[in-house]
């Protein structure tokens, strides 16, 4: 099978189906990991994932944690809203950490250079494609050379100018925002802390908004939101230092690393799956920067495809278990798209109406506690539940839950007995139960858990988890069923439904 | 079912309409447009029922019957997901 696009998302694709035992080739137009300012925050879904395919430590370690984010309003020293990513903690990973895109990469590729069967071709560009039946035939040209390669499946994490889905003609609908906005990239020496910090018209930008984030090697991410285009944007040090400055604090010194303008866009393609092609990440869908959506989204689609892809390629799965990719990855899309789209309306209001509500909720938020809650500087990235998914089985009428995780949600970590329980779910099947004593298929493993081990209860409580009781999770450890009284009968039956065949 | 009151509710209502137009007296429309705002959330808040909530807003935003004069609705804009936003209605 071939990946084109070796960013995150096609790099992580690659690093599950090469565990998985599968043959990879990937294809990257560039011979280099590209500098530069693109995604610096990775949420703590994205961590679990990465830590599932053995380098989510690697990426904590060089990273910068954080869990706290402030938004500021005018003047004010104090914020007028806070927020904590990771609410429940006792969990392995963090709820976000900053770390350059690069850096994330060459983690990745380090991780894949150590797998068998994987070959990674860099500067290698994608020129045509043909679809013959259930084979893609792609032309690739390199170093002024060009060659021919087929695959079964070919999957394009090639980015939002995607040259497999233009090859394809295919559209991608949506909507395009007129505000510009500046990243600048500076490295400094401080004490201030790792959190996200928000500010609406703030003094060194009256009328728009900034935003701070902390990078490793002493880099800072500086945003500055600077209205609709009025045709005299351009990259002027001029311009943009006192904006640095005015963030910063004047005299604080600093050297410049990066900067460039953006627009932003929100589309999606109408299908992911289009026959033995399929798009994953920024090529399927685009959101605003703001929740860091864009980047995390993308790794939430590899880690969906890569089981799915490895069972249907192994006959293990029919091949219509692929089409609950396009159902999962368009609903998380979804969910993205319309967060993105909601902060971006309250960051940059449209009409008088708008602006008056903006305004009005940040007013009311300096001195009342009701209006925090609807201050929206973006809504950080948070696992997709996919509760209509065709792979879940819903509870049995008469089991009773009063709380745990519903099929189609995502998994949940807690301590499990000196270990974490997302580690020891692996990655593929399994049943998490409290005194399972029947058999199981061959290809589910069993997660056993007993109190008295010594660490509290949380596991228990977060999932629910009475004696007796069991769930089945999903190779990307979602929550395929649970049951109050599993049998061996209703796990096969929920085991089979969750890898497609219909029920 | 319903969940929003659209029978009379209210004790005194000339003296409540009457503090929400002194609330507007000598204010320019831009002040009074965040003051509605305002009292908007407020109001919303503590009425805390979502049902309710959504219904005054489906009411609130239909077409009057008999209305004359202009059209003076902005065309939707078309949003990337979900329905199109609703029309907005100017204030004048």
């Amino acid at each position: 099978m071939v990946i084109v696009g070796g960013g995150p998302v096609g790099l992580t694709l690659a690093l599950d189906l090469a565990r998985r035992g599968r043959r990879v080739t990937v294809l990257n137009k560039l011979d280099f990991i590209a500098a530069g300012s693109k995604a610096i925050c990775f949420s703590k879904r994205t961590l679990d994932i990465w830590d599932r395919l053995g380098v989510g430590e690697c990426m904590v370690e060089r990273g910068v944690v954080w869990n706290l984010g402030k938004v500021f309003w005018g003047s004010d020293t104090l914020p007028i809203y806070q927020f904590d990513l990771l609410p429940l903690k006792d969990q392995k990973m963090p709820g976000f950490i900053n770390l350059q895109q690069y850096h994330a990469e060459e983690i990745l590729v380090e991780a894949l250079m150590k797998c068998d069967g994987v070959d990674l071709r860099w500067g290698h560009e994608v020129t045509g494609l043909t679809l013959q039946g259930d084979r893609v035939r792609l032309r690739v040209s390199a170093g002024g050379s060009a060659y021919e390669i087929e695959a079964d499946w070919l999957v394009a994490c090639d980015g939002s100018r995607s040259s497999i889905r233009q090859a394809l003609g295919l559209t991608f609908e949506g909507r395009e925002f007129e505000d510009r906005f500046l990243i600048a990239d500076v490295r400094m020496r401080t004490s201030r802390a790792a959190e996200r910090w928000f500010w609406f018209d703030p003094p060194f930008n009256p009328g728009q908004s900034a935003l701070l984030h902390k990078q490793p090697d002493d880099l800072w991410r500086l945003d500055f939101q600077l209205g609709r285009d009025d045709g005299t944007a351009c990259i002027d040090p001029g311009r943009i230092e006192p904006l640095i400055r005015g963030l910063l604090g004047q005299g604080v010194p600093f050297t410049p690393e990066w900067y460039s303008l953006y627009t932003f866009q929100c589309r999606r393609m109408a299908r992911f799956m289009h026959g033995r092609v399929i798009f994953a990440g920024d090529s399927a869908h685009l959101v605003s920067p703001f929740g860091a959506r864009g980047c995390n989204g993308g790794v939430a689609d590899a880690d969906n495809l890569a089981w799915k892809l490895d069972l249907v390629m192994s006959d293990a799965a029919p091949e219509s278990l692929l089409e609950s990719y396009d159902h999962e990855a368009i609903a998380m899309a979804d969910e993205n798209i319309m967060n993105s789209t909601r902060s971006t309306d309250f960051l940059t209001p449209k009409t008088a109406v708008s602006r008056a509500f903006r305004d009005a909720v940040l007013e009311l938020a300096r001195e009342h506690t009701f209006a925090r809650p609807f201050v929206n500087s973006g809504r950080l990235s948070t696992a997709v539940s996919y509760p209509n998914s065709p792979l879940n089985t819903p509870d049995e009428l008469n089991d009773v839950w009063t709380g745990g995780l519903v099929p189609g949600s995502p998994p949940l970590d807690a301590p499990l007995a000196g270990e974490w329980l997302l580690e020891r779910l692996g990655e593929r099947f399994v049943v998490l139960a409290r005194g399972w004593q029947g058999a199981l298929p061959a290809d589910v493993g069993l997660v056993e858990w007993n109190v008295g081990e010594g660490e509290g209860d949380v596991l228990s409580e977060r999932w629910d988890l009475s004696p007796g009781s069991a769930y089945l999770l999903r190779p990307d450890q979602y929550v395929a069923a649970r049951w109050r009284a599993p049998t061996a009968e209703s796990i096969t039956a929920a085991l089979q439904r969750a890898k497609g065949f219909s029920a | 079912m319903t969940r929003l009151i659209t029978s009379s509710n209210l004790d005194g209502p000339d003296d409540v309409y009457q503090w929400l137009i002194d609330l507007h007296a000598g204010r320019s429309e831009a002040e009074s447009l965040k003051i509605n705002a305002r009292l908007i959330l407020l109001l919303l808040n503590h009425i805390g029922d979502r049902g309710a909530i959504r219904e005054a807003i489906a009411l609130a935003g239909q077409p009057l019957p008999r209305q004359q004069g202009p059209d003076i609705c902005e065309p939707a804009q078309r949003r990337c997901s979900g329905e199109p936003d609703a029309p907005w209605r100017s204030p004048q």
